[in-house]
This record gives structure tokens, sequence and C-alpha cells, in this order.
């Protein structure tokens, strides 16, 4: 089948998911004290993975475009009113899909071990970026250890993730690629999203640390997990659990 | 079939209405329309003084007016939300502190400051969020989807020469605002069949509540997924390759009114814009 072909249809299908389960609310999942973990980035990260960085990019632009109209439009929340702002909504999300892609590339051929180490690496390296940038638009006290804990949960996600998935598939070591670069794709919607609401002020820094360890380490966890399930059913790859659970 | 409310997906995804007329706005080139759009927002955030915006908003009521639909039905889009801007305009005014040497504190109780700087930047939050709400429904009223997706791809085409896919990109769009509709009855007939076989959707919150929805996602993506695949498979049979040296059946012409209408729109943005960026100091 012509691969050209294919892509279009296949980013235009999953930027047709991520549209409808931003807009009907099926991609709110419920955490605790009224927050929700989303999983609207997780089409963006299948698309990344099955067809290519462009794709990703793709899916993810359709994705930010959305998520600004509908802050405009039919906003559901004090938080879609930030979302209106293109930085905030769109750049971020035009850069989950090439990171997915890449850290599925990278991650196919590591062992676990390393993946551990290297995603240590690139949350302080992230975290120095982030604490860099609040020092430039620092409105509130851009203390150094508050900042710090967004680098901190960055890193955290990716580790704890991955370790919470390499037991989960330790007989799958095929799917752990997928799941890499859903946590990776994860934790770059997050981080993106919440220094672009931070540099424009309409978080205090403090607050940003906690968001993103309370929210961005389970929206991580559960993008891994649906990735990982969803190749592994397309790609025909065997799991443990054969029976299914409905 | 009766369906019972929690079935009914295709409810929830009216995003901007449109509604059919044959007001001038209406009849205006769909590329018009979206150029128009876009220029509303950038002004809308780029103004930063009272006036512009009070500027952009009447210009807005008053297209709003013109177009032969009920206003209110644009009002009520923003009803939910009033809460929550002015909840974010009073955090703006007070915990934000506007320290410029040339505000003038006007209230003052304990902690709590009150400038004019910031009283007038509360109310530009306000202000710039309802003039793009008006605006972007404006525009939603009076451009059906169809003509939507035509003035994209025709403005996106000049891209195409520059070596962009903008073809592409605009195919892209084009699928996924067609595969909308299908995406929303398969899920309700995904989840009427799992209810039917047990699956409880509702219950649950965090880990348990996303294990109960697997059934839901997971079939979501694999039916999209072979739907991509089959929609590849028969645009490919059709000796579809893609945007190079491709022609179209409809052809975008401007017309008078068309020029008309951008010249208006582009002195009332230009007159905002001055209005915004003239240093003097009169203007709030």
């Amino acid at each position: 089948m012509n691969e050209k072909v294919r892509k279009i249809v296949v980013a235009g299908v999953m930027g047709a998911i991520s549209i409808f389960l931003g807009a009907t609310h099926l991609g709110f999942i419920p955490w605790f004290a009224g927050a929700a973990l989303t999983i609207m980035h997780v089409p963006v990260i299948i698309a990344a993975v099955l067809e290519g960085p462009v794709v990703g990019a793709v899916v993810g632009l359709i994705f930010g475009a959305f998520s600004l109209i509908q802050g405009a439009i039919a906003p559901t929340g004090p938080a879609d009113v930030w979302f209106v702002n293109p930085l905030v909504s769109i750049v971020p999300r035009l850069c989950i899909g090439p990171v997915a892609w890449l850290a599925f590339r990278g991650s196919k051929n590591l062992k676990e071990g390393q993946i551990f180490i290297i995603s240590g690496f690139v949350g302080v390296v992230v975290n120095t970026l982030i604490w860099l940038l609040s020092q430039k638009y620092g409105g509130f006290d851009s203390d150094i250890i508050m900042v710090f804990t967004v680098g901190v949960s960055c890193v955290a996600a990716a580790s704890v993730s991955c370790l919470l998935l390499f037991r989960q598939y330790k007989k799958n070591s095929q799917l752990f690629p997928y799941a890499v670069s859903a946590i990776a794709g994860s934790v770059t919607n997050t981080a993106l999203v919440l220094t672009s609401l931070g540099i424009y002020k309409f978080i205090p820094w403090q607050l940003i640390g906690t968001i993103a360890l309370l929210n961005g380490l389970p929206e991580a966890v559960i993008a891994a997990i649906l990735t990982a399930v969803v190749v592994a059913t397309w790609s025909g790859i065997e799991t443990s659990r054969k029976r299914s659970s409905v | 079939m009766h369906k019972s409310p929690e079935f009914e997906l295709s409810l929830k995804l009216s995003i901007g209405q449109f509604i059919p007329g044959s007001s001038l706005v209406h009849r205006l080139d769909p590329r018009v329309k979206i150029i128009m759009a876009v220029l509303l927002i950038l002004s809308g955030i780029l103004a930063s003084r009272l006036a512009a915006i009070a500027m952009l908003f009447i210009t807005v009521v008053a297209v709003l007016f013109s177009i032969g639909v009920k206003p209110g039905l644009a009002f009520r889009a923003l009803k939910p939300v009033i809460p929550f801007l002015i909840v974010l305009a009073i955090i703006q005014m007070f915990a934000i502190p506007q320290l410029r040497e040339d505000a003038a504190v006007i209230w003052q109780w304990r902690w709590f400051t009150l400038t004019d700087k910031s009283l007038v930047s509360g109310v530009l939050l306000i202000g710039r969020f309802v003039v793009i709400v008006l605006g972007l429904s404006l525009f939603s009223f009076t451009t059906s989807t169809n003509q939507l997706i035509h003035g994209v791809e025709h403005l996106v085409r000049p891209l195409g020469r520059i070596g962009l896919p903008a073809h592409e990109l605009a195919m892209v769009v084009h699928i996924s605002i067609r595969f909308l509709p299908i995406l929303v009855f398969e899920m309700e007939r995904l989840m009427m069949a799992q209810a039917s076989r047990g699956a409880d959707f509702g219950k649950g919150r965090g880990l348990k509540r996303l294990r109960r929805l697997f059934p839901l996602f997971v079939p979501m993506f694999i039916i999209s997924l072979k739907h991509a695949h089959a929609m590849a498979e028969a645009m490919e049979s059709r000796c579809y390759m893609g945007g190079k040296e491709r022609t179209h059946r409809v052809r975008l012409k401007l017309r008078s009114a068309d020029y008309k209408a951008a010249f208006i729109f582009i002195t009332v943005v230009g007159l905002t814009l001055a209005v915004n960026y003239i240093p003097v100091r009169a203007i709030y």
C-alpha cells in the first residue's frame, strides 16, 4: 500500500479520535478532588509510533488546535481560558509526536537499565532548562527548590513508570519501547504545557511542580498502558492476559 | 430504537453550530471569513487597552446582529464560563501585583491592593475572552463544514508551491472532520455492545475507571485504524496520489462583496491596533 496515502488517512483518523475524546469528555478520567487525567494525547503518541514523527506532529497540531477552539467556543472550566493562547495549546502538542517517536526508536535497542539512566539524564536537562526559563520569566519566587520539583517530577514520571511497566510487561519486552515512547510523549505534554503556563504567569511556579507530579505521573502511566495495549492488539503481539475483562 | 442518554454521544459533539441563512456574511467567500477570524483573534490577543477591546466588541456584536441569527445563541455559549471568568479576573486583579510605578492604588484592605492598572487588566481579560468567543461563534454560525474545508484547502495551496505539504495537511483535516460522525456512530454502537456484555463505564476513579474503560478505548483505536486502512486502500485504488498536479472541482472566486467586507474589516482592525499602540497617555 502506498505509504503516503496511509499516513494521511491515519493522521486524519487519529486527529478525529483526539477531537472526539476532547469534545465528549470521554477523554477526561476523573482522579480525585475534581482533577482529571486526560488521554487526549494518546492518539498523538500512537500515531507517532505507528507512522512516524511527521504524522505525530500533524496529529499533535490537530489536538492543539482543537483544544484552542474548544477553549474559545465551548469552554468547560477556568483552565480552558488559558488554552486560547497558541503557545500554551499548540506548540507543546507539536512536540509530543516527534519526542515519542524518538523515544520509541531510541528504546528499541536499549536495555531497561540504560533507559532509567537516560531518563534521569534527560530529566536533569529538562529541569535545568525549565529553571532557566523560570529565572527569565519568573513572576513569583522562582525558588530553585520549587522549580526543581518540575524537573524531578519529569524524572520521577519517567523512571517510576518504566519500573511499573517493566514489572507488568516482563514477559513482553517487545511492548517496552511503546510504553517508553508513551511516557516520553506524555511527560513532554505535561512539562511543556505547564512551562508555558508558568511563563505566562497563569499559575505560580510553586504550584506547577506539584501539578506536574500529581497529574503528570499518573497520566504518563495511563498513556503508557493504553499505548502498549492498543499497539499490541493492532500488531497482533501476544500479551499474557488472553482473557477479556468483559 | 430508544437509547438511554448516556449513549447519545452525537448530541455532545455540537461545537459551534452552523445556522443556514442568506445574510451578507453567510455568502462571503470562506477564505475571507477564515482570515477575518484569525485577524480577530490576533487583534484580540494583542489588544492591551480597554478602548481597543471595546472597539472589537462593538464590531463583533454589530455583525452578530446583522446575520439574522438570534444573538442570544452566541451569548448562551458564554453563560457557563462567566463565573470562572470573574474568578480569574479577580485573581488577576489581586494576586498578580502590577508593579508599575505609574499605577495608582485605588483600594487597599489588609494585604489586598487594587491598582487601577490591575483593574484594567482584569477587565481586559474578560473582554478579550468575550470578543474571541463571540467572534468564533459568529464564524461558526455563518460557515458550514464544507465551506470551511474548501476555504482552508484553498488558503493553504500557495504554501504547497514552496514545498510544504499543504494539500496533504488540508486533506488530513478534511478526513478528521469527515470521520467524526463515523466515529461517533461506532462508539455509540460499541458502548451499547459492551454494556450488553456487562461492562460498566460509569463507576470508579483513577486506575479503576481506566480499567473499566479499556473495553471502550482499545476497540475505539482498533476500529478507527481498520477504517483508516480501508479508506487508504479505497483512495489509492481511485488513483489518489497526494497533492501533485491535482485539480479541483470546486473553485472559489472572490466577488465584490468579499473585497468590500475585507476592506471594512481591515479598516476596523487597523483602527483598533492604532488605538492600541498610539502613545497617548489618556487612552486606557
